[in-house]
């Protein structure tokens, strides 16, 4: 009955929704994203793409797991925690172009729930001097659907979404349900999210209520509720620890493939702050060491970015700017961003542009990074094929991510909001 | 109504029946050079004591790395190229390494072939009887091809962004003492299938050998000073405009 009752309100809000028009044209453009892909996918990518490797880890998962990461099962490496093949064994039953097809059909309808639950986060969230009519939501949630992304999200078969969908299923309950329980199933959400693609996991350390109250000189944490979340994201993704432990391969395979493989070392068009270093000691011949590379990257930016996120000096949305940083820190840091991972960016970039003051500085530099990652990021990846003999460095994505970061953590650390012209919200 | 569901079903059994057969869809590859082609690479890098070390000092005696040293170039000039029912071949005319511009007459006729079906190629195959270890073309489209190789478990092949072959030799795999520890092999390939960056390293990516294909496409140059260019024109045009209003 509860889920009936559910149903019939996703529609009427998606028929709500439907009345403005660009979100009609937006899911026209959701459908020509989904057709184009489906037909470049046949005639073309048919098994030249990541949804090859997700089907195929399902199938290898239940009949030899321990080759999960032998890595000639695959056309491309296979990369995330084991646990996350169980997600792909049903469709590893089916023929492969079916499982393809369906697999996007979960694509589309995920797009629709992510833009159900970041119109009740940003209805919630959205600071006073915002419109109080929905149509600026509206038509944010329009901006997301049409997001260039999609395109190589369908084509791919990638598994952004599903991150997406849980991340923000997690931040919706962390900013309506302050009960232990639901901080628990919060933080359970978010490790499932770890699992089935490791994007989310810098995400852990901003799920600890902490905060340096700069001007009593007191540190403030909420011990327990930071135990139960830690608990319950690790839960989930030490869970794969079961299978490391029962087949010791699997974890020295996942090792070298994720950190130390010769896939980090491989030159592309990632727009990662680690990528454009090591193509840069790759391009002059510079001994480099990949994990020292990254090490350092997470530990300086990821370092600055708890730092800022412990001095902040609004406590309101905390979780927001906490989850909106870690993407930006795991996206700066991590050897491939590529132009789909986009997707679990944009929509926390849209809640934070809710979260501003309607008219703030800082609106100048995180708009135009939204619509850059939006629309734009996927034209330099294409004129990346141009450039890389002389200059393979896909830098613009990066100093994007570097204004986002920088447009969060000011709006964090700003001893009042009267500096930024507009108010605070 | 009725026609647009008729139209919506037909468009799903075809997106179905496509799924069914397109693993009978047979690729067709070839050459991506013609006669009297010149292909120059050069050695940006290579460290003779370090790959003596590794390989003993015989290395650079014979084959494709015969006379290398830093700074030398090697020319092949299509001679011949040949399809059968099972291989597509190719003769090339070989100028070994060499330090002088003017290139003389060459030194070998050398033929190269590659199955024209890559997944006939047996399971256990590898390249590592002599130096670079992997081929200098490869037929085209490269990407497929190399997506449907399934050689020795030394070789990795990336297909991902730029056709690349990735091969790993643990110390003492092709001879009890060669090599004498680890080395890697990065090899890119144009999407001509052309060898374009051959780097050979050992760990902690300390390159022993990189060779550079010399012809770069004349469309780069432009390409990354008008990317850079326009990128710092959009950032000084952005912040004038926020300064004035």
């Amino acid at each position: 009955m509860a889920f009936l009752n559910l149903f019939s309100r996703i529609i009427g809000k998606l028929k709500e929704f439907w009345k403005v028009k660009m979100f009609r044209y937006a899911i026209l453009t959701q459908m020509i994203y989904f057709t184009l892909s489906t037909i470049l996918f046949f005639l073309f990518f048919y098994q030249l793409n990541d949804f090859a490797i997700f089907y195929e880890s399902g199938r290898i998962f239940l009949t030899d797991i321990e080759n999960l990461y032998n890595q000639t099962n695959y056309i491309w490496d296979f990369r995330y925690f084991p646990l996350s093949a169980l997600f792909f064994i049903p469709f590893s039953f089916l023929n492969f172009g079916l499982a393809f097809i369906l697999f996007n059909c979960l694509n589309f309808i995920l797009n629709i729930l992510i833009c159900l639950i970041l119109y009740k986060i940003i209805k919630v969230v959205r600071g006073q001097d915002h419109e109080r009519d929905d149509s600026r939501i509206v038509l944010y949630l329009s901006i997301y659907l049409m997001g260039v992304p999609h395109i190589l999200n369908y084509l791919y078969g990638q598994i952004n979404l599903f991150v997406t969908f849980f991340i923000l299923t997690s931040l919706f309950i962390f900013l309506f349900y302050k009960k232990n329980s639901w901080q628990f199933v919060g933080s359970v959400i978010l490790g499932i999210s770890i699992i089935i693609k490791p994007t989310s996991l810098l995400l852990i350390p901003f799920l600890l209520i902490i905060h340096f109250d700069v001007e009593k000189r007191k540190l403030k944490s909420d011990f327990l509720k930071s135990i139960i979340r830690l608990v319950g994201v690790l839960l989930p993704v030490l869970s794969n620890f079961v299978l490391f432990v029962a087949f010791p391969k699997l974890w020295g395979d996942f090792l070298s493939t994720n950190f130390t493989g010769s896939n980090p070392v491989a030159l592309n068009y990632s727009f990662s702050l680690t990528k454009l270093i090591t193509n840069f000691c790759f391009l002059f011949n510079i001994p480099f060491n990949q994990l020292t590379i990254l090490v350092v990257s997470v530990g300086i930016i990821g370092g600055l970015g708890f730092f800022i996120f412990v001095l902040r000096r609004r406590d309101q949305n905390s979780i927001l700017y906490g989850y909106s940083i870690g993407i930006l820190i795991m996206l700066l840091t991590y050897y491939d961003s590529w132009n789909h991972h986009l997707l679990n960016l944009t929509p926390l970039i849209i809640i934070v542009i809710f979260t501003l003051p309607r008219h703030s500085n800082l609106l100048n530099y995180v708009k135009p990074s939204l619509f850059f990652f939006n629309f734009f990021d996927l034209i330099f990846v294409g004129i990346w094929f141009f450039t890389y003999p002389l200059f393979p460095f896909n830098f613009v994505g990066t100093f994007f991510l570097f204004l986002t970061f920088y447009c969060i953590s000011k709006y964090c650390i700003m001893k009042k909001a009267n500096n930024i012209k507009g108010g605070d919200s | 109504m009725r026609n647009r569901n008729l139209y919506a079903s037909v468009t799903l059994i075809l997106i179905f029946v496509i799924g069914f057969t397109s693993d009978a869809v047979a690729q067709n590859y070839s050459f991506s050079f013609i006669t009297n082609e010149d292909l120059v690479w050069k050695c940006e890098i290579c460290d003779i004591n370090k790959m003596n070390n590794l390989f003993g000092d015989n290395w650079s005696n014979s084959g494709l790395f015969e006379n290398l040293s830093q700074g030398k170039r090697m020319k092949w000039q299509v001679n011949t190229t040949k399809v059968n029912s099972t291989s597509l071949s190719a003769t090339f005319n070989i100028w070994v390494w060499k330090n002088e511009d003017n290139w003389g007459s060459y030194d070998y006729i050398t033929e190269f072939s590659h199955l024209k079906d890559p997944s006939q190629y047996a399971s256990n195959f590898n390249l590592t009887n002599a130096l670079p270890f992997v081929p200098f073309w490869l037929p085209v489209p490269v990407s497929i091809y190399m997506g449907e190789l399934k050689l020795n478990s030394i070789y990795d092949f990336d297909n991902r962004v730029l056709p690349t072959i990735n091969v790993q030799f643990s110390k003492g795999i092709l001879e009890p003492s060669f090599p004498s520890e680890k080395v890697f092999i990065i090899a890119i390939y144009n999407y001509n299938g052309i060898l374009s960056s051959f780097k050979l390293y050992t760990s902690g990516n300390v390159v022993v050998i990189d060779i550079e294909f010399e012809s770069i496409p004349i469309y780069v140059l432009p390409a990354t000073l008008g990317l850079i260019g326009a990128f710092f024109i959009a950032i000084i045009i952005y912040v004038k405009k926020q300064r004035k209003n």
